[in-house]
């Protein structure tokens, strides 16, 4: 079954399609790379479902068999809560006010949780991405790569189904790349369904899973294997 | 909602507070200045209540009547008086009586009268009124009566008192409602610069998840904190001041008592702390509209800021999303 489906799904910006009669199912458990130059359409496709602003102009989005699109607005922060997202930019995703307990427990204060769990599950995150030793740094004390893996903990300390990563190595160094992968493959390999956005070749190249590759809005390439930019 | 993480939002919502103090300050003497004045428009308001109805007991109109009165027309008079509102009581006096009351008053001077043949003065009634402010209205209405000759009453004072406690009234509530506005304005204002200067904060709150609801409760609780911090030294401080007030009044009317200790002014003080929290929770729920809102459309809705998830959606009950 799906976990994530995406019907005839359209969004246009005056004349210019950012997605085009876009179909795509991913099932459970899958590591989905989606792949395309700058202005692909990828950044737009993401928010089609995560809720943050942008609502497809026709078709139809499904997340575990509940219709996205149509979700009244009361109901978002709840289905966020379900979903665990990684941004390009992770200078804006952590606080700086927080040390690293801080920033994770945060975001589980947020949704609600109680203490004892919100102690365990910042521990347990922290753990995750190595960051247990340096669990009272503040993000200005830690490097680039670091900051990033707080925001994956952050993350994936809601324990979400759905991982939706927005280019989160764009702003990274190769070291750095690679300390971030091995957490987020690390969450796939425990069932975490994962849906990647870059324009990376190397990383997608490396690890061999499902690619579906947009151009200009539309699907022009859906299946297993490598990818390599055109043009 | 649990307790501890409302607590922890809250904490560290006050903590805004200290970072932009200087509007904070701002926001909250602008509520102790115009809770102060309310609260001393309603001292004042109750304080010339008092007056009044302590000058309304020694507050009396003398009647004079024609001196070819019979009794039945003295009694026909007397009867149509008593029949009016806000008489309290009415007493005949004759007019050798009221002789002899002038040649007391006159001590050494009574020599004066000496001069006169007879007896000058009419006889009269001496009315007394319930409150003070109605001795115009009842002057006019006793004047209309047959067989009075004349009516004297101490128009001067009593009239200039009313008119005067009215009109200060009057400038003392506009000037808190003018106030009023600005404070709205200002605690408004502090609010914005408070939800601004955690937007992030709020961001990922909305990212992960928060329910509105969570989101938007420490601002009307910072916006009710403003409310109490300025409202309430600002009952203290009209209360002292009032102290000094009543210890003045004391000293011109002895036997003057004071409201300072009524229930309604303890009322008054209540209603005034209220309006204060009423005027936080006000300021805020405008900030939150014009700049909280903001950041949970720009995550939660379109570009446009029009909500476009439709709303004939039901949940599927099966799946738990809360």
């Amino acid at each position: 079954m799906s976990i994530i489906e995406y019907r005839g799904v359209t969004k246009k910006y005056g004349d210019l399609y950012a997605l085009n009669a876009v179909n795509i199912n991913i099932r459970r458990g899958e590591f989905c790379f989606l792949v395309g130059k700058s202005g692909a359409g990828k950044t737009t496709l993401i928010k089609t479902l995560t809720g943050e602003g942008i609502i497809p102009d026709e078709g139809e989005i499904y997340v575990e068999g509940v219709p996205i699109h149509r979700m009244k607005r009361s109901q978002i922060p709840y289905y966020r809560r379900t979903l665990g997202i990684i941004y390009q930019d992770y200078t804006e995703a952590v606080l700086k006010s927080y040390n690293a307990i801080g920033n994770v427990s945060f975001s589980l204060r947020a949704i609600d949780l109680h203490k004892k769990e919100i102690k365990e599950r910042t521990m347990g995150a922290l753990e995750l991405v190595s960051l247990t030793d340096k669990a009272y740094r503040r993000p200005g004390e830690l490097s680039a790569g670091e900051q990033q893996r707080l925001a994956i903990a952050r993350a994936i300390a809601k324990e979400p189904d759905i991982l939706i990563c927005d280019e989160p190595t764009g702003n990274l160094d190769p070291d750095h790349i690679n300390e971030v992968m091995s957490v987020i493959i690390g969450l796939w390999e425990k069932g975490t369904t994962v849906l990647f956005a870059t324009h990376s070749e190397k990383i997608v190249n490396k690890l061999q899973q499902r690619v579906i590759v947009l151009e200009k809005g539309r699907v022009t390439s859906d299946g297993r294997g490598g990818y390599k930019l055109r043009g | 909602m649990r307790v501890s993480n409302l607590w922890f939002f809250t904490k560290e919502s006050l903590y805004t507070i200290k970072d932009n103090w200087i509007i904070t300050l701002a926001g909250i003497t602008m509520t102790f200045m115009t809770m102060f004045l309310l609260s001393l428009s309603i001292m004042f308001q109750a304080t010339m209540n008092r007056v009044s109805a302590e000058m309304a007991k020694s507050a009396e109109i003398t009647v004079y009547l024609g001196r070819e009165n019979t009794p039945e027309m003295s009694e026909e008079v007397k009867q149509q008086i008593q029949g009016l509102p806000g008489v309290k009581e009415i007493e005949f006096v004759s007019s050798e009586q009221a002789l002899q009351e002038l040649e007391e008053s006159l001590g050494k001077k009574k020599m004066v009268l000496d001069t006169v043949k007879r007896n000058p003065i009419p006889a009269s009634f001496r009315v007394r009124l319930e409150e003070a402010n109605q001795a115009e209205a009842l002057a006019e209405s006793i004047a209309q009566i047959p067989n009075v000759f004349d009516i004297v009453w101490a128009r001067e004072s009593l009239g200039n008192l009313m008119s005067l406690s009215g009109m200060l009234r009057s400038v003392g509530f506009i000037l808190a409602f003018g106030m009023a506005i600005g404070t709205f304005i200002i605690m408004t204002i502090a609010i914005m610069v408070s939800i601004n200067s955690r937007k992030n904060e709020v961001r990922v709150m909305m990212l992960e998840g928060a329910s509105p609801q969570l989101v938007r409760y420490p601002w009307i609780l910072e916006g009710v904190l403003y409310g109490l911090l300025g409202s309430i030294p600002a009952v203290v401080a009209a209360n002292l001041v009032y102290g000094l007030m009543v210890k003045k009044i004391e000293g011109v009317m002895m036997f003057f008592e004071h409201p300072y200790s009524s229930a309604g002014i303890q009322a008054a003080y209540i209603i005034v702390i209220l309006c204060g929290i009423l005027f936080g929770i006000g300021g805020s729920l405008i900030a939150i509209r014009r700049e909280l809102n903001k950041y949970l459309l720009t995550v939660t809705d379109t570009k446009e800021g029009k909500a476009r998830f439709t709303e004939d959606w039901e949940p599927d009950k099966n799946k738990q999303y809360e």
